[in-house]
Formats: structure tokens, C-alpha cells, sequence
């Protein structure tokens, strides 16, 4: 009973409009947005991040982001990142994590989804799929 | 050789080419792994599991190198400074049955306060409040959460609404490790919200 009593407070805090983020934008430089199906967003510390979000920077733009599961991003100028899939519960740390690597270079520490799964996380590029085990490495795509 | 395959990898324009070099882990943490995957099984087809491990993918095939860590290191210096801090957690203590801060937490609610302000526009906050197993279930899942709405209220001279990314009560069912009591027993330990500042 009370179990069901806090499922549904956590489902409509999750249903609540700023509780489909999944991260957070912490530092932003020069050219940087976020794409968001058709919308353009300029990326700025605090932009949160929804699943299917790009985030893309131009010749003089750097994105840096923290995940809900702690796993962080440093993206480097020129760069394109497609979060395609991220789930996960913060309750039992399990999770899946996948995201692209179209362009550019990514700095990555990985979080509780990686840690809690060894095939939770995966990475990929236009020429490889990256297993995720952790912790601290760079992808880069040219 | 290896030129002239690149050469004639150019001229059919197919030149992708991706890279993941591994590093240490951050502070004293172990080095992790990173695998490449073949995508149709599912198999790990190469994995590197020491730092300046580098794995080259091109259309098609694939290389093991190594760098040197500390090369490595300073030649994505810029990249790797742009990384944010690891998120910090606090954990605020009740007395039982209580939503008034216990005064030996008084300093960590300093703390907190401290570091989610220096941490300023990008930060995010997650609040999770929880109890000891006296009581029942039901009473519990209210106390807990009536706990973390009093840790936001904490944070609200901060006028950081927007920031605050979930505010949950999860009852006595989460015990801190080490302190899963029989049901009814007082654990000072339980009573508590954690604080995640990212």
C-alpha cells in the first residue's frame, strides 16, 4: 500500500513538465544549442535535456552535461551528440544509456547506469557501437 | 601500405573514422573498459581496459594502439578541464518522527547551502527523503517525504526552484547499507535526507 502510494507520487513528479530531463547543461561556450525535434535551443548552463535531444557546437562551441545517473559530458568544438535512449531508475541504479557520436570529439565519465550494468551503456559512432564498462575516455569522429 | 588503403579509402569517400582512447579513472578511481561491439551479436569484439588504450575504427576494420596515458592526457587537456564536477551528496539527520533538522546536521545544511550556491545557474538538485522503520509503512512514505520538502524549504532563500530536479519520499524501505533493522526498531542512521548537488 504505501508502496503504491509513493509509485504514483514519483510518477506524477515524473509526469510533471521538467521531470522528463535526463541532464543538465553546466557550462556552455560560443556556437552551442541544443536540437529538440524542430526547435533550435541555445544551450546554456541549466538547459535540461530531454531523450532525443542533439547537442550540437560550432567552430568556437563547447557543451559540458551532467546526467541524473552522474554520467558527464564534455563535448569539443564541432561536435554533434545524439542522446538516443536513456532510462533509468534511481532507486535500484539500473538503466540504459545510448548515445551517438556523429561529429566531433566527447569527453566521458561514466555513472551509475554503466556502473550498475556492464551492458548498460552504449556509445556509438558512424563506424562502431562502444560498450560502456567506465570510467573516464574520450570518442573522437572525423 | 597502410597509406595507400587510406588513399584509396579517401577516394571512395567512405573516410569515417572514430577513435575512443581510455584514460585514468578520475581522482583515484580504477581505469575502467570500453569495448567495441559487434552490433549484430551483441559480442565484444575488442576491448581496451588499461589507460591510453586506443581503439581506431574505420569502415570496416579496426586497430588496437596505445597511447601514452600522460600524452593522452595533455593532448584532450582542453576537452577533459571542460568536464563538470562530480556531483556531492549530503545527507541531513531528523530525530525521530521529526521534520526539524537534527542540530548535529546544522553544518551540513551549511554545506549544502554553500555548495549549491557557488555551484550557481547550472546546478541541478535532487532530494530524497527518508525514515527508520518505527511506524508504519504508510506513516513513513508521509514523514519521509514531509523530510525532503523541509530540506527544500532549506534551499529556498536560494531561489532555486527551477533547479530542483526531483523531490521523492521513499519511506523506511531504503536503509542506509548496513542499517536494514527488523521492522519497528529506532535507527538514528535511517533517519535522513540524502541531497544530491550536481
Amino acid at each position: 500500500m504505501g508502496r503504491t502510494v509513493v509509485a504514483l507520487i514519483v510518477t506524477a513528479l515524473l509526469a510533471a513538465p521538467a521531470a522528463a530531463e535526463i541532464g543538465t547543461v553546466k557550462k556552455a561556450v560560443g556556437a552551442a544549442t541544443v536540437l529538440r525535434g524542430k526547435a533550435v535551443l541555445p544551450a546554456q548552463p541549466g538547459t535540461r535535456l530531454d531523450v532525443g535531444d542533439t547537442l550540437v557546437t560550432g567552430k568556437d562551441g563547447r557543451i559540458a552535461v551532467t546526467f541524473i545517473d552522474n554520467t558527464r559530458f564534455a563535448l569539443g568544438p564541432n561536435s554533434r551528440v545524439v542522446v538516443n535512449r536513456f532510462d533509468f531508475d534511481d532507486a535500484t541504479h539500473q538503466g540504459h544509456f545510448d548515445a551517438k557520436v556523429l561529429k566531433g570529439q566527447l569527453a566521458v565519465i561514466s555513472g551509475q547506469i554503466a556502473h550498475e550494468n556492464p551492458k548498460g551503456m552504449t556509445l556509438q559512432t558512424p563506424t562502431s557501437v562502444l560498450g560502456i564498462r567506465g570510467t573516464r575516455f574520450v570518442v573522437a569522429v572525423r | 601500405m597502410r597509406a595507400a588503403a587510406f588513399g584509396l579509402a579517401l577516394l571512395a569517400g567512405g573516410c569515417a573514422s572514430s577513435s575512443v582512447v581510455l584514460l585514468n579513472g578520475e581522482g583515484s578511481n580504477p581505469v575502467g573498459a570500453v569495448a567495441v561491439i559487434d552490433p549484430r551479436t551483441g559480442e565484444d569484439m575488442q576491448l581496451i581496459d588499461r589507460a591510453g588504450g586506443r581503439l581506431i575504427v574505420a569502415e570496416g576494420r579496426q586497430s588496437l594502439r596505445t597511447m601514452d596515458a600522460t600524452e593522452a592526457e595533455k593532448k584532450y587537456g582542453a576537452l577533459l578541464a571542460d568536464l563538470p564536477e562530480p556531483p556531492k551528496t549530503f545527507v541531513l539527520y531528523f530525530p525521530e518522527a521529526s521534520t526539524a533538522l537534527a542540530l548535529e546536521s546544522i553544518q551540513a545544511r551549511n554545506a549544502l547551502l554553500a555548495e549549491v550556491a557557488r555551484r550557481g545557474a547550472g546546478v541541478d538538485v535532487q532530494i530524497e527523503g527518508h525514515t527508520d522503520r518505527v511506524g508504519d509503512a504508510a506513516d513513513n512514505d508521509r514523514l519521509s517525504r514531509q523530510r525532503a520538502e523541509a530540506a527544500l524549504a532549506m534551499l529556498a532563500p536560494l531561489g532555486l526552484r527551477d533547479n530542483i530536479t526531483r523531490v521523492v519520499g521513499r519511506g523506511e524501505r531504503a536503509p542506509v547499507a548496513g542499517h536494514a533493522t527488523a521492522d519497528g526498531v529506532e535507527d538514528p542512521v535511517n533517519r535522513r535526507v540524502e541531497v544530491v548537488v550536481r
